[in-house]
């Protein structure tokens, strides 16, 4: 379900589709500045805060995803 | 349209959140001031038609009068348009009550505004009303990454640049095309007492009416478009706290056709394409009637929730009828249009079959067709105006008709460039030896008036050219417009409300 939440929040921002193997650099939009982005729009529908090593470290779908399901928990 | 994106923080985000425009960026931010001085700079180079430059009130280091003056050597360079937002303070700055920032602020911006009104080539936005929203500003990301703005900031921002682009290169819609009950007041007029005051929830549709009449102000032509006695929605305009005026919309389709075919006679009568139509209902399926048959007209949803009819109507504003400038071409057009209409029905009375020819109109005819039974029988019982004899039957009834040698059941499909209504008409003949005799005759509201009477009786005379034609007329309260149907296609009355057609 969080999942499903996260990609559709990537893929909307980034305009293109984005997969659970998706990391930075993989799409054009993804860049150091769609790193950013994401983790704002991810805060912003989430409802969440990250830490600033999270919002640098975190860059691919696989390590958003787990990051999150550990907040969770 | 390309846009070069000029700031001096970073802006780049809106990039995620502009649609149908492109945004180029190839300058970075900070460097603007020599960007619009150097005449060999990227930016004069730039292939781009217009220029964002954002900016920030809280970074912006340069007098606002030397940043003009850069704008102005930039515009005579290139004559390309630069879009500029007003300043506004966005952090927290020290200030108490001396309200040093605050005039400031309120100078730097008379200078901007009088700037722009100069300037065709400046369109001027309003920073500060986007600033008020909550939210805007993210703290943690202007100090981990120089970006100032959260999500729904860069999401407002974008909005109001893509209506100010929108504006600049499409122009405004022209009219507004308005439904009553619940929208203009609150309830229905005729059957309560309507909702429209000074306070209560009637204060949300008086200010609802201010806005609406401000519009009109900016040359916006208002069409009321409603589903009452025509009587009752004036007096709803009559009202005595009603801001809008009977006087204030051009025209008033006010009667209980449907939307759609009221909305193709308003464009009709002024002469615009669908396109330049909004159209305004609190009913969905009314909204959703009008955007089937009539797609290209825009139709905004329309708020559940009434304490925000007036916020939802700013946006409808910003979306669609933004304007970069205001001409007295513009404030005259009501006179204009008022003018066109009156020529118009001038030449309408001359050619209305003229009319019709545009609406490349097919009829096709079924006999005894067993496959529409249950519509047939269903016509028969709802069809009351154009109803010759008002017999009701039901299925059985029907299918005995369509069985018999001795009935001939027709129905007319009608098919136009607008829709295909189906099956709009129906004609029970009666086959006696020397003639035949009319049962019924009826036809759907939707396609009185364009001929189709005419060509059923074209094809009953070629279906029946060795018998005379027998028709009655049974009036009812409702069915009085279709008394002379039959002396109007040559019929003979040789009997009270009984008409025959003679094969001589």
């Amino acid at each position: 379900m969080m999942k499903k939440k996260v990609l559709n929040i990537a893929s909307e921002l980034f305009g293109e589709e984005v997969t659970m193997d998706t990391k930075i650099g993989d799409i054009k939009k993804w860049d150091s500045l769609g790193q950013i982005n994401l983790f704002m729009a991810l805060e912003s529908e989430l409802n969440l805060s990250f830490g600033h090593e999270d919002v640098i470290e975190c860059n691919s779908i696989e390590k958003i995803a787990s990051l999150i399901e550990k907040n969770e928990n | 349209m390309k846009i070069e994106l000029v700031s001096n923080i970073n802006m780049d985000s809106i990039k995620f959140y502009l649609k149908d425009y492109q945004l180029l960026g190839s300058c970075d931010f900070g460097n603007y001031m020599i960007d619009l001085i150097d005449n060999n700079s990227q930016l004069h180079k730039s292939e781009a038609e217009i220029i964002f430059l954002f900016l920030d009130f809280d970074e912006l280091n340069e007098d606002i009068k030397d940043v003009l003056s850069a704008v102005d050597i930039f515009i005579e360079n290139t004559g390309k348009t630069v879009i500029m937002n007003t300043l506004a303070s966005s952090s927290n700055y020290i200030d108490t009550f001396l309200n040093i920032r605050l005039k400031q602020e309120l100078n730097a911006n008379l200078n901007l505004v009088n700037f722009a009104d100069k300037n065709q080539n400046v369109l001027l936005f309003d920073f500060s009303k986007l600033l008020r929203k909550s939210n805007f500003i993210d703290e943690k990301y202007w100090y981990m990454a120089r970006i100032k703005f959260s999500k729904s900031g860069f999401e407002s921002i974008s909005r109001e640049l893509s209506n100010l682009l929108n504006a600049y290169k499409y122009g405004s819609k022209k009219v507004l095309v308005l439904d009553m009950d619940n929208t203009l007041w609150g309830g229905v007029i005729g059957e309560e007492e309507i909702k429209l005051s000074n306070d209560g929830v009637g204060k949300i549709y008086l200010d609802f009416q201010k806005k609406i009449k401000q519009l009109k102000g900016l040359g916006v032509l208002l069409v009321a478009c409603s589903k009452n006695n025509y009587n009752d929605g004036i007096k709803g305009l009559e009202h005595i706290n009603s801001i809008l005026t009977e006087d204030d919309f051009i025209i008033k389709k006010i009667n209980w056709n449907n939307k759609a075919s009221n909305i193709e006679e308003i464009a009709k009568e002024l002469n615009l394409g669908y396109e330049s139509l909004v159209f305004i209902d609190d009913s969905p399926m009314e909204r959703s009637h009008v955007k089937e048959v009539i797609p290209n007209i825009i139709v905004p949803e329309f708020p559940k929730d009434i304490y925000s009819i007036n916020s939802w109507f700013l946006g409808v504003v910003g979306d669609f009828f933004s304007k970069i400038s205001l001409t007295t071409e513009d404030l005259n057009k009501e006179e204009q249009y008022l003018a066109k209409r009156q020529r118009d029905f001038a030449i309408k009375k001359t050619s209305y079959e003229d009319f019709l020819k545009t609406l490349n109109i097919e009829i096709e005819f079924q006999i005894n067709n067993n496959e529409h039974i249950e519509r047939y029988a269903q016509m028969t019982q709802k069809t009351n105006q154009f109803n010759l004899t008002t017999k009701r039957y039901n299925i059985a009834e029907m299918r005995s008709f369509v069985e018999s040698s001795f009935y001939d059941v027709i129905s007319v499909n009608y098919k136009d460039k607008y829709a295909n209504e189906g099956v709009t008409g129906l004609v029970i003949v009666n086959i006696l030896d020397k003639y035949v005799e009319i049962d019924s005759f009826l036809l759907s509201c939707r396609i009185l008036k364009r001929g189709v009477e005419s060509s059923i009786f074209s094809k009953l005379s070629k279906l029946y050219f060795d018998k005379d034609i027998v028709g009655f007329y049974v009036e009812t309260e409702k069915n009085r417009q279709t008394k002379k149907l039959y002396e109007t296609h040559g019929f003979k009355e040789i009997d009270k409300n009984k008409f025959i057609m003679s094969v001589k």
